[in-house]
């Protein structure tokens, strides 16, 4: 186990009825109504961060939460694969699909709280699984210069979610910075 | 075999206090634990979650997990992203030179520590 504390724990039945709201619709839906069923299938996982008692106890009971999965990142194009321009073979990802806090809680940093839990989260995941970085969907442009000021780089900009990418050598090295001090 | 580790401090108290009050030595309370982790990741590769019954009910009362055991769940089913060739050029550049963090990224990592 890693001596880092960690702010969350993996979802359980109750959670998704305790009243989660984060304003943004889909991903007030996700928690409430798909975050248990995936979990159980064994599709990414959900980590939520709960009220702690040191926390204003007027806040909700759940504060925010995030999924991660492993992904495989490969081109839609296979002609430029074969002419070398390409890497062959899928390069594994971690991808944080979502990251939300209550409306209730939000202005407090928690969303830098989970998004460093779940950096750290990840860079255990690839001392032993291949892990290229870790790509989020930002489902806004708030979302995306949320995500930007910690370094991801937007790498697609046609559609929303727009992807952003930060490798895992960037977080290593923050992460080691911190051990160091 | 004889095998040497570097763990924690307060794990290695842990470790220490544990043995004693199981009156085990530590070598005997590091097998059983291994032999625990062992079963656990082959189990988790098998799809299955570890958890805590409660023995009046059998339900699961908590759900057991390590970092190595969350990342072997989440490569168990693995999504495919299709990206733009671009985007897995720019990947690929920020992989063969991934850039220092930047300040906000540092500072947060050093308030974790906290």
């Amino acid at each position: 186990m890693s001596d880092f504390p960690f702010l969350t724990s993996t979802i359980e039945p109750g959670d998704a009825v305790a009243g989660f709201s984060c304003g943004i619709h889909p991903l007030d839906e996700y928690f409430s109504r798909h975050a248990i069923s995936n979990e159980a299938a064994g599709i990414g996982r959900t980590y939520v961060f709960r009220r702690r008692n040191e926390d204003d106890p007027s806040l909700p009971v759940i504060l925010g939460y995030y999924t991660l999965s492993m992904a495989l990142a490969e081109t839609a194009k296979v002609a430029q694969v074969i002419e070398g321009k390409l890497p062959k073979y899928p390069m594994p990802v971690a991808l944080l699909g979502r990251l939300a806090i209550d409306k209730r809680a939000q202005g407090r940093r928690y969303g830098e709280l989970l998004l460093l839990d779940a950096l750290k989260r990840i860079l255990d995941a690839s001392m032993i699984l291949g892990c290229t970085g870790i790509i989020v969907d930002a489902k806004d442009e708030s979302a995306e210069r949320f995500y930007t000021r910690y370094g991801f780089v937007t790498i697609t900009r046609d559609q929303w979610p727009r992807r952003q990418f930060l490798p895992i050598a960037t977080v290593r090295t923050a992460f080691e910075e911190r051990e160091t001090l | 075999m004889r095998i040497e580790a570097t763990i924690p401090d307060n794990r290695a108290t842990a470790l220490v206090q544990l043995a004693a009050e199981l009156q085990l030595s530590r070598s005997q309370l590091i097998d059983e634990a291994l032999a625990l982790f062992v079963k656990a990741v082959l189990e988790v590769r098998r799809g299955r979650r570890l958890v805590m019954l409660d023995p009046s009910t059998l339900q699961p009362t908590c759900e057991l997990a390590t970092p190595t055991l969350a990342a072997l769940e989440w490569a168990q089913r693995p999504v495919n992203l299709e990206l733009p060739d671009s985007a897995i050029e720019d990947m690929k550049k920020l992989m063969n030179t991934a850039p220092a963090p930047n300040t906000r990224l540092r500072e947060a990592a050093k308030r974790t520590r906290q």
